[in-house]
């Protein structure tokens, strides 16, 4: 267990890095110069060459690389005239746009994709493994068919669409919602729910195919294994027999998925965000790609590659727990 | 005779297509009585096993005919025709029953004590502690220590599992304890075991016992009565001893004359006794983490001879058998082929050679590609290596498949559309297509019936003279391994304890091979008795 935590620890490590880099590569190789942008129209050169200097776009890709990994683990101090602005550790250095520090940037969108990750994933959750046992208990007959289709369906919607589509029909038709407007959970938990609930619904309706599918292929295959036939052959009732321990064939692949979605979602829901105007990571991925903002972009970068990683370990260690054969 | 406990008159299971599997079975069965059914894979013994407890319901498979059962102070009641619900009161308490697989049938996901317990008070509505004091007492009657109750049943071995199947069906008191081959997946020494604790509690709880298995001498040593089934018909049937010493049907006496016997003469051979030493073993390991598979076994292989290897499951013989043709790497020691070490055929040298050492593997069903033409897996070898064109390959193996007693039609047939034996010949084709030197055959018929056995062990004779192999011949099964060695092997925890002629193997030096020959259920004794 120790040592499966330290591998993956060293493995996200290498992982992070390798991301930082190719980020970093990419942006020396796309057009655009951030000082340029930075400064904004009617800079003089003079002016340019200043601004390139305080951003530290003048000196080599190599050089600008390794401060920005050692600002990361060790802090850097920025130097504003007279005074020093020490930024600690885990630093990821300032945005070329607003000069805002990138930690705190992502430190306040990251409630917007928790909130928006949790609540979807319980609603997909519901959602799939519900239709999908509810498909499962007759196979090829007209409910599953009719489950099926439905679920792919929804399933194949573009996510923007399925948001479109759930603010037309609530917020236009019906108008039993307004317009979502995202409220903080610690301001005031009944708007956050409130305000939240198309997003959930709109992820959750797109995502809870794959689990329908996951569960009912699940379900149906536990239902064909031996110990299956021993519970039926020591009378169990049906309806334990599939509730209990069908269900709980399924539950090992339900889960690991889940928890891998979940840290997809987590790393960013740009159309989500987008559509409902939800003021997360994704949407700022978003602006800072478009404005050349390496520092920000960069930051997203890695906390999406570590809140997958981390996703993934998660899932590992769920699956140890819910398979007592399965060993780490 | 006392009043019956279980009354079948005419049952057949018919599955959709329809097909017959089982046509017309009848039998009554008294308490504390015994009765076998036995028949090779197709005949409907394992469907009649479900059809009693009803296990076909929810299946498109249709069940029809009489199952009555006799319960004191109750109704008889036709479980045939019973509702699900009337059904389910009776699985445990009245007809239990313990499967084939004892790997597979049990919940992987709960302790094996909570499965017991859960079945127990699922029909008496004990209390928790109750449960467990019975689940404990249960466990303790069929030898396993009631402090692994709390244990999952993959840290159990097959044997172990089915004893936890036994002590499920035991704290229930069943009057009726259907056993549907349940000793097939297991070594001989411990399917000795789990019969006499059949046998054991028969005698103690008084339940009746419908024993179901494609091997005469298992079933004989328990039986009463036995039915034998060919394709879902009763061939005959009669008291266990009369049976099996004076069979009247044909098909009985073929089916007894096909158990290897351990007292059957050997055929004439003659045998390679000087062969130089074609493989030679020098005090090799085989580690698997902290597990030692083998532990210094130093053992030859002559060129020519048959080697047989046994031992029970766990002893590294199938570990000895893939390091022999370098699937599996030593730890320490050395294995020479033609007085070269094995381990120093490295890429190239290995690629131009491999061809010499080749594989049978147990179980051809997923030894075969199921994706892939029969034709095509038999051929892959020598396209694999290359330098004949695609005709020649094709005829090469079509004439393989012919020689191993199968068509050209079989060629272009997916591995599902063949019986276990026609399986099992086809990848004997595959193993031969490269003209090895040596042959590993690790457990290649204990997948297959009795006949079918006896027919592949032929068919391994006859090549072995035709293309001048060496044959390593690894079995659990000590008459068969008899039957085709030169000389035998005996593994115990990784080591060889002793090396005999097979004319020696009745006459052992070691008592571990006494009692592994002890172990064998004698057709013999229960013909004579």
């Amino acid at each position: 267990m120790t040592r499966f935590l330290l591998r993956r620890l060293f493995g996200a490590a290498a992982v992070l890095v390798a991301l930082a880099a190719l980020t970093y590569l990419l942006f020396y190789a796309m057009p655009g110069d951030p000082a340029l942008l930075a400064c904004g129209k009617g800079c003089s050169a003079d002016q340019l060459a200043q601004v390139r200097h305080a951003l530290g776009t003048d000196r080599p890709l190599v050089q600008q690389f390794w401060t920005f990994l050692t600002t990361l683990v060790l802090g850097h101090g920025y130097s504003t005239g007279p005074s020093t602005i020490w930024c600690s550790a885990p630093c990821l250095g300032y945005s070329y746009q607003s000069n805002e520090p990138v930690t705190q940037m992502l430190l306040e969108r990251l409630p917007v994709d928790v909130s928006l990750a949790l609540g979807s994933a319980a609603l997909w959750l519901l959602i799939g493994v519900g239709t999908g046992l509810f498909a499962a208990l007759r196979p090829g007959r007209r409910r599953d068919r009719i489950t099926n289709a439905v679920v792919l369906t929804l399933g194949s919607t573009p996510v923007f669409i399925m948001a479109l589509l759930l603010l037309m029909g609530a917020c236009v038709w019906l108008q039993v919602l307004p317009f979502p407007n995202y409220v903080p959970l610690t301001e005031d938990p009944a708007q956050w729910a409130q305000n939240l609930l198309l997003p959930w619904l709109a992820i959750a309706l797109v995502t809870a195919a794959g689990y329908t599918r996951l569960t009912r292929a699940g379900v149906l295959e536990t239902l064909n294994q031996d110990h299956i036939r021993t519970l039926r052959a020591y009378g169990y009732p049906e309806r334990r027999v599939v509730l209990r321990h069908a269900v709980r064939g399924a539950l090992p692949t339900v889960v690991t998925v889940a928890a891998m979605d979940i840290g997809m979602v987590l790393a960013g829901a740009v159309f989500t965000e987008t559509m409902f105007g939800l003021p997360g990571l994704g949407k700022l991925a978003v602006e800072a790609a478009s404005t050349v903002d390496l520092p920000v972009v960069c930051g997203i970068t890695l906390l999406a590659g570590a809140l997958i990683v981390v996703a993934n370990t998660v899932a590992d260690l769920l699956h140890a727990a819910l398979d007592p054969r399965v060993r780490i | 005779m006392t009043d019956p406990v279980l009354q079948v008159s005419d049952l057949r299971v018919t599955h959709p297509g329809p097909v017959t599997a089982l046509d017309g079975l009848s039998f009554e069965l008294a308490p504390g009585q015994v009765l076998g059914l036995v028949g090779e894979s197709g005949s409907g013994k394992s469907a009649a096993a479900l059809a009693l407890l009803g296990l076909h319901r929810r299946t498109p498979t249709t069940v029809d005919g009489t199952i009555l059962l006799h319960r004191p102070d109750r109704p008889v009641l036709d479980l045939n025709a019973a509702s699900d619900a009337e059904l389910r009161t009776v699985r445990g308490p009245e007809l239990a029953m313990v499967f084939q697989e004892p790997l597979t049938s049990l919940d992987p996901y709960r302790r094996i004590g909570t499965q017991i317990a859960t079945a127990y008070r699922l029909h008496t509505g004990a209390s928790r502690a109750e449960a467990k004091q019975r689940t404990a007492e249960a466990l303790d009657r069929v030898g396993i220590d009631p402090e692994r109750a709390r244990d999952y049943p993959h840290q159990f071995s097959g044997g172990m599992r089915q004893r936890v199947l036994l002590a499920m069906a035991l704290v229930l008191r069943p009057r009726v304890l259907v056993a549907d081959e349940p000793t097939t997946a297991l070594d001989v020494t411990v399917q000795a075991q789990i019969l006499r604790l059949l046998d054991g509690l028969r005698e103690e709880t008084g339940m009746a016992l419908v024993l179901v298995s494609h091997d005469v001498g298992v079933v004989g040593g328990l039986a009463d009565e036995v039915v034998v089934l060919r394709e879902g018909r009763t061939v005959e049937r009669g008291a266990t001893a009369r049976l099996l010493g004076d069979p009247e049907h044909p098909y009985t006496r073929a089916l007894l004359d096909a158990v290897p016997r351990l007292d059957a003469p050997l055929p004439e051979r003659a045998a390679p006794a000087d062969g130089d030493a074609l493989v030679s073993v020098e005090r090799l390991r085989v580690d698997f983490g902290s597990v030692q598979a083998l532990r210094g076994v130093d053992l030859t292989v002559r060129r020519g001879e048959t080697l047989g290897i046994v031992g029970e499951s766990g002893s590294g013989k199938s570990t000895l058998g893939r390091t022999l043709v370098r699937l599996q790497d030593a730890t320490s020691g050395t294995v020479r082929f033609e007085g070269e070490d094995l381990a120093s055929w490295r890429g190239r040298e290995l690629r131009r050679r491999r061809h010499e050492l080749q594989m049978v593997f147990q179980d051809p069903t997923s030894s075969l590609n199921p994706r892939r033409l029969i034709g095509d897996s038999v051929a892959e070898p020598l396209r694999v290596r290359g330098g004949h064109d695609e005709a020649a390959v094709r005829a090469e193996a079509v004439g393989l498949l012919e020689r191993v007693g199968l068509g050209a039609a079989h060629a272009d047939r997916y591995p599902h559309q063949l019986s276990g034996g026609q399986r099992q010949r086809a990848a004997i084709a595959r193993a031969l297509i490269l003209r090895p030197k040596l042959i590993v055959c690790d457990e290649p018929v204990s997948a297959l019936d009795v006949t079918t056995q006896a027919q592949v062990v032929a068919l391994l004779r006859e090549l072995r003279e035709e293309f001048d192999l060496t044959l390593v011949f690894i079995a659990h099964d000590l008459a068969v391994v008899r039957s085709v060695s030169d000389r035998v092997a005996v593994m115990r925890q990784g080591e060889v304890v002793e090396t005999l002629a097979a004319a020696d193997l009745t006459r052992p030096r070691q008592d571990y091979t006494r009692a592994l020959l002890e172990a064998v259920p004698r057709l013999e004794a229960v013909a004579g008795r």
